[in-house]
């Protein structure tokens, strides 16, 4: 409660001034919709928000499982040789810096319309800060425990799994948080360009459409979800991140 | 009581040109404590990491007699922070393939021997310096090594918490009858911990003077604060500033 009240109470704030300040300019709802105007469009159109709101979250939710995986993969392969990481490391900068916006359609064209271009696209973007917060973490094994390790004998798999993995975790996590924001980014820009007419439109597909028909109240209350949809995975990897590390890391203890 | 350790004109440079460790000779024999006395980067640490195979030599042997159980303790206690303390000290037996819940029980009898019995479910961060140090002495003794390397171990502790430790320390070795290389820059550690005191020149490491501490071996107030002891101090600091010189 002490947690969640400061935040509420800033939003309950934001929404009072800006629904006041819309009034009180006379400003026009295609420019800019008061709050109670927004949610009255959100409830008119709710199940279209609803079903876009699970598609986007199944995009983003795939996107981000591919990253951590593959992204924890990869960072531990470069971790294991600096020849690979010298010669992979550089390309995989190019991750980070791809305009997402000029390859989308690049990747319906190669996926075809539908969820897969936009499951790619949630992970193109959010690939990267897994692959670098990985490599950072396991290269930073305390030197000492590295030579205990090695007195007492340890077996490679040992090593990575008793030492150098959770060793990493936090920054695995650290990485984890970046992704998560960026992965529901990744799945909105996909279906701009990826979504899928009729019923099966997600929120980047129903802001893009609503957007065209002069719809911005319907438009605020999607991006509004999908403000919600980031916040609600970056909360989830919080709560794992508590649950994994909370005991022993500084970085998820209670202050 | 045959030999433990033999190092014959070891060396060791670095890629950088510092040369580390030249020309030592030194036998020890088992079950001794050997106290290795020198200034601060003088080269006592690349000499014990030499010896526990850490760091390989450039020139030289080390032989260890009859590949003796071998355990080391840093100069901080390096412990796994996401491991509980009883986990942390059944490490080295888990790594070694010994079954979880024989671990368990072995690591539990040597939290005992460091009075922590109570502390096994607690997490390193939940410890003091000195009880985190007590632990990683822990660790060390689970395997029941032969040959027991400590770095500067209770280098970074209060006065009264580290005398607590040495006496400890002194206990389990007269226990066990263990060889022990204990690295220190404190002269009165080396003097009441020790049967042998090694004088080390600063840099590269070479012994200046190799001496035999004749005190009883219950090393009480009593014995610190007779005339041999403030003896011996006097002369291992002499030989340490001679050396210095």
């Amino acid at each position: 409660m002490k947690r969640l009240l400061p935040p509420m109470v800033t939003l309950l704030a934001a929404l009072l001034v800006w629904e006041g300040v819309v009034r009180a300019f006379d400003v026009g709802e295609y420019l800019f919709p008061a709050p109670s105007v927004v949610a009255q469009a959100a409830a008119d159109n709710a199940g279209a928000l609803a079903r876009g709101f699970g598609l986007t979250a199944l995009g983003a939710l795939a996107g981000f499982a591919l990253s951590a995986v593959v992204g924890v993969a990869l960072g531990a392969a470069l971790a294991a040789s600096r020849t690979l990481e010298r010669a992979v490391f550089p390309f995989t900068v190019f991750l980070q810096t791809v305009p997402l916006v000029a390859i989308a359609p690049l990747l319906v064209i190669w996926f075809g319309y539908g969820l897969r271009p936009v499951i790619v696209s949630a992970f193109v973007v959010s690939l990267f800060p897994v692959i670098a917060n990985t490599l950072v973490g396991l290269r930073s094994v305390d030197p000492a425990l590295r030579d205990l390790f090695r007195l007492y004998g340890a077996s490679r798999w040992d090593r990575f799994f008793k030492l150098e993995l959770p060793a990493a975790l936090p920054n695995v996590f650290a990485g984890f948080r970046v992704s998560a924001g960026l992965a529901v980014i990744g799945a909105i820009v996909g279906e701009f360009f990826a979504s899928y007419a009729g019923d099966d439109a997600g929120l980047g597909l129903l802001v893009a459409s609503w957007i065209k028909q002069y719809h911005t109240d319907r438009a605020f209350a999607a991006v509004g979800l999908a403000s919600l949809l980031g916040l609600l995975m970056f909360g989830a990897v919080n709560g794992l991140s508590q649950l994994l590390l909370g005991r022993w890391h500084a970085s998820a203890q209670e202050r | 009581m045959g030999t433990a350790l033999q190092l014959t004109d070891l060396r060791r440079a670095f890629d950088d040109g510092v040369v580390a460790v030249d020309g030592v000779e030194l036998t020890v024999e088992e079950g001794q404590f050997v106290a290795l006395l020198g200034p601060s980067g003088c080269g006592k640490s690349t000499l014990l990491r030499l010896i526990a195979g850490l760091d390989a030599p450039s020139g030289g042997r080390v032989e260890l007699v009859g590949d003796p159980q071998l355990a080391y303790v840093f100069q901080d206690p390096h412990l796994l922070p996401w491991r509980t303390v009883l986990r942390n000290v059944a490490l080295p037996l888990e790594l070694r393939g010994v079954a979880k819940p024989e671990a368990a029980a072995k690591a539990q009898e040597a939290l005992s021997g460091v009075d922590l019995a109570e502390w096994g479910e607690h997490y390193p961060a939940q410890l003091s310096g000195g009880m985190r140090m007590r632990v990683s002495l822990a660790r060390a003794l689970v395997t029941e090594p032969r040959l027991l390397l400590l770095d500067e171990p209770f280098g970074a502790l209060d006065e009264l918490t580290r005398l607590r430790l040495d006496e400890r320390l002194r206990a389990l070795w007269r226990e066990r009858g263990l060889t022990v290389l204990f690295v220190t820059h404190s002269i009165s550690e080396a003097v009441l911990l020790s049967e042998r005191a090694l004088v080390f020149s600063p840099r590269p490491a070479r012994v200046a003077l190799d001496v035999e501490i004749e005190l009883p071996p219950d090393r009480g107030r009593a014995v610190r604060t007779s005339q041999p002891f403030a003896a011996l101090t006097e002369r291992l600091a002499q030989a340490l500033e001679e050396a210095s010189a």
